[in-house]
Formats: structure tokens, sequence, C-alpha cells
């Protein structure tokens, strides 16, 4: 399979460079949403809506955006884009609204949807931005949607609502609080990271633009292996002779 | 100081997009407030069905009130288009409770009794709400003294008994019922 072809692009959103998991973007949410596997579902299908949209929409503008006003340009789209869901939620999926309350609002700021922004596409054409921007949604409503699974059926006995039939009886609370959450997700990024290791070490496609260490860092994430290889070895060295 | 081009492009481009958002977002807000509109009726209405089960639609009237504000406040009365009775939003007063006040809606049918209570703000440690709200059900304007309070939240208990109490001034004040209880 060709690195960059269309599949590999929705792929690497849902596996191999999973936002939640992987990229750990958007954990706000993603601990705040999972208590129960609708409220999962309806941030993860609304984030995937935003993303897909915002993601279009700033890739086919990025010829045109200066890069000095690039950040408020992304985020004045992409409130955009959530406003837009909020009120065809409020008018068609009232319920909904109510439950997911102030994280629809709080989607502007997920930090997902302005990364694979920076990241993604303001560097790429429109039509592979919409396939990333679907990718990383359906990659974060995954893993949504599996976490709310184990935190509401573990902790809650119960499956969208409906009970199950030994976890009704026996069940822990703590997994549908904050600890639990935490819990639960420090267990399936430490999975994920076992599952990619035992694959032979994943190959991260992604620059620094994005990165929070950025700055700090000695580059060990650029795609170029050679340039891997020389600074990995760099950094080998520093802590033998320290 | 001369305005160079370059400074000019971000601001017009940003400018621009603002504005084509907006515009989007006024297009969207047109088609869907209607809707909103309509599904909070909707909800309102059902929340009144809750308390005066068996009345068709609802209207808001004006009313007056006979009692000064400090006890508690009445915030709407509703009568029932089918004539079942009146739904009445009642707050309790502030002097009563530490936090907010509580908020809740009661059902008085057209033979001026209780028909239902339903809580819907209530901020006490204390909950007050079931057994004793629920028993307030049946009671007509007279009964209300001899509701027992609940033994450890007086001060609520006894301020959502004056508050019914208020209720049913305002209703009769409003000449929705008479004297003898019966509603017109």
């Amino acid at each position: 399979m060709k690195k960059n072809s269309k599949l590999m692009i929705l792929l690497r959103g849902i596996i191999l460079e999973n936002p939640v998991l992987v990229l750990v973007l958007g954990t706000c949410p993603t601990l705040a949403q999972t208590g129960s596997v609708i409220s999962a579902l309806s941030m993860g299908l609304a984030a995937t809506a935003v993303l897909a949209c915002s993601n279009t929409v700033i890739s086919a503008l990025r010829k045109v955006i200066p890069d000095t006003v690039r950040i408020p340009c992304y985020i004045v789209i992409i409130a955009g884009f959530v406003s837009v869901v909020q009120m065809l939620m409020h008018a068609y999926l009232p319920s909904l609204y109510d439950m997911m309350g102030v994280y629809l609002a709080l989607i502007v700021v997920n930090c997902i949807i302005l990364g694979r922004a920076e990241m993604f596409a303001r560097k790429n054409t429109v039509l592979d931005s919409l396939i990333d921007g679907v990718g990383m949604g359906l990659g974060f409503l995954l893993t949504l949607v599996i976490m709310a699974t184990v935190r509401e059926v573990l902790g809650a006995g119960t499956f969208a609502g409906h009970p199950v039939p030994l976890f009704s009886k026996y069940n822990f609370p703590i997994l549908t609080q904050a600890p639990g959450g935490f819990l639960v997700f420090g267990i399936m990024i430490a999975v994920v990271n076992k599952l990619s290791s035992l694959r032979g070490g994943a190959r991260r496609d992604f620059d620094c633009a994005g990165c929070p260490v950025a700055g700090m860092c000695k580059k060990t994430c650029s795609s170029d292996t050679a340039e891997a290889a020389s600074a990995a070895a760099e950094i080998t060295e520093e802590r033998e002779n320290a | 100081m001369k305005i160079e081009k370059k400074h000019v492009a971000p601001v017009l481009t940003l400018a621009v997009i603002c504005l084509i958002v907006a515009a989007a977002l006024a297009v969207v807000n047109l088609i869907t407030k209607d809707v909103i509109a309509e599904n909070a009726r909707e909800a309102e209405r059902k929340s009144l069905m809750e308390v005066l089960p068996g009345a068709s639609d609802f209207e808001a009237v004006e009313f007056s009130d006979p009692w000064s504000s400090d006890r508690s406040e009445i915030k709407s009365v509703y009568r029932d288009t089918g004539s079942a009775g009146y739904a009445v939003i009642v707050a309790t007063s502030s002097s009563y409770t530490s936090g907010d006040p509580m908020t809740f809606t009661l059902g008085i049918g057209s033979d001026g009794r209780i028909t239902g209570v339903s809580v819907t703000a209530y901020s006490e440690t204390r909950n007050i709400r079931g057994e004793f709200t629920g028993s307030f059900v049946g009671k007509g304007k007279d009964d209300l003294s001899g509701v027992e309070l609940v033994s450890g939240a007086t001060y609520s208990s006894s301020a959502f008994r004056t508050a019914v109490e208020h209720a049913f001034a305002v209703l009769s004040e409003s000449g929705f019922y008479n004297d003898g209880g019966q509603g017109k």
C-alpha cells in the first residue's frame, strides 16, 4: 500500500496515529464524555463532523490565509462549524444537545481539530485533508466508544442505558467517575503502545509543527530516518557521558 | 506612518473570513430558530402536563398578587384551555434558604385541589422532595395548615408550604377561583 494513498490516510487516523491514544490530543472531552456510551457517540460524531468540515475549508483556503493570522482564521472557521452543529443539534436532536451540555461548545478548543489544521490541512490538498479529517474523527469516535463501553459496563452495569447481565449486579462505580476515567485512559494508552512496539515501532509521519515539546526535543520524531538515527545516537551519547 | 500592503492583507483576510462565517451562521440561525422555539414550548408544555394530567394545552394568564413578594414569588400562572385547572410556577423566598430559592410547579384542578407537584430547582442538602411534596396532592386551600413539616428541614418545608398557600391566594385574588374553592 502506497504510503500516501487515500486509504492509508484514513487508516492512519484510526489506528497508527490515533489522535487520543497516540497523539494524546483532545483528552478533556475524552475523559468527560466517556461516562456513557450515548454521550461518547454524540461527542464523537459531532467532533468528526466539525473536523471533516474544518479540515476541508482550511485546506481550500491554505493559499489565501496569510501566515501571520492563520491561527485566528482557523479558530473562526472551526468556531463557525461548531456553532452550526450546535444550532442543528439544538433544533433536531434536543435530548442529545442537553446531554452534551457545555462540551459541545468546547469542541472549538479541542486540540485535535486545531492540531490537524496545523499539522495536515494547511499543507495538503482538499481531498486528502477531508479524508484525514474523517479518519481522525473516526479514530476519536472509536476510542471514545470503546472507553465508554468499558466505563459504563464495568462501572454502572449498563450499556447505552440497558442493563447488562452480570455487571448490573456487580460493578465498580469508581470507573464512571474521574479517577476511574484516568485509569481506563492510561491502560488503553499502554495497550496501544505495547501493540505498536510489537509491530516494530510506529513510524511517525507527523512533523514538529503540532508537537507540544517541539522546543526541547531533539527531533527524534523526524520522518527522515538518517536524521532520526543520528539524533538518537546523540542523546544516547549524552546519557552515557552524564 | 505608511500603511504597507503586507500589513493590510492579513487584517483584510481575517475580516472577510469573519464576515463570511457570520453570514453562514445567520442563515443557519434563520432555519433553526423556529424549531428551537417550538421545542422549548413543547418541553414547557410537558412539564406543565406533569402536574395537571388531563390538560390539553396551556396559555399564560395575567394574575394579581395580594401578598408582598418577600415571602415567595409566583413566577407565572397557566390556565388549561380545556378547563382542567391551573398550573402555577412558584419560587420560594430566598430568606428561608441559604442557597438559591426552590422553584416548583403546582397543578390545581378545577375543584380547587392540588393535582400534582413538581420540583424543578432545589439546592438544599436535606431532600424534601418525594414524600413531603407528594403529601400536598389532593389538598385544598384550607387543608394546608395540616400538612406536616419535615424535621431536619423545617425552614425548607415551611417555606414550601407557605409558597403553596401563596399560590392559592394568587388564584383566588385573580378571580380564577371563588371563595368556596371552586374553579371558574
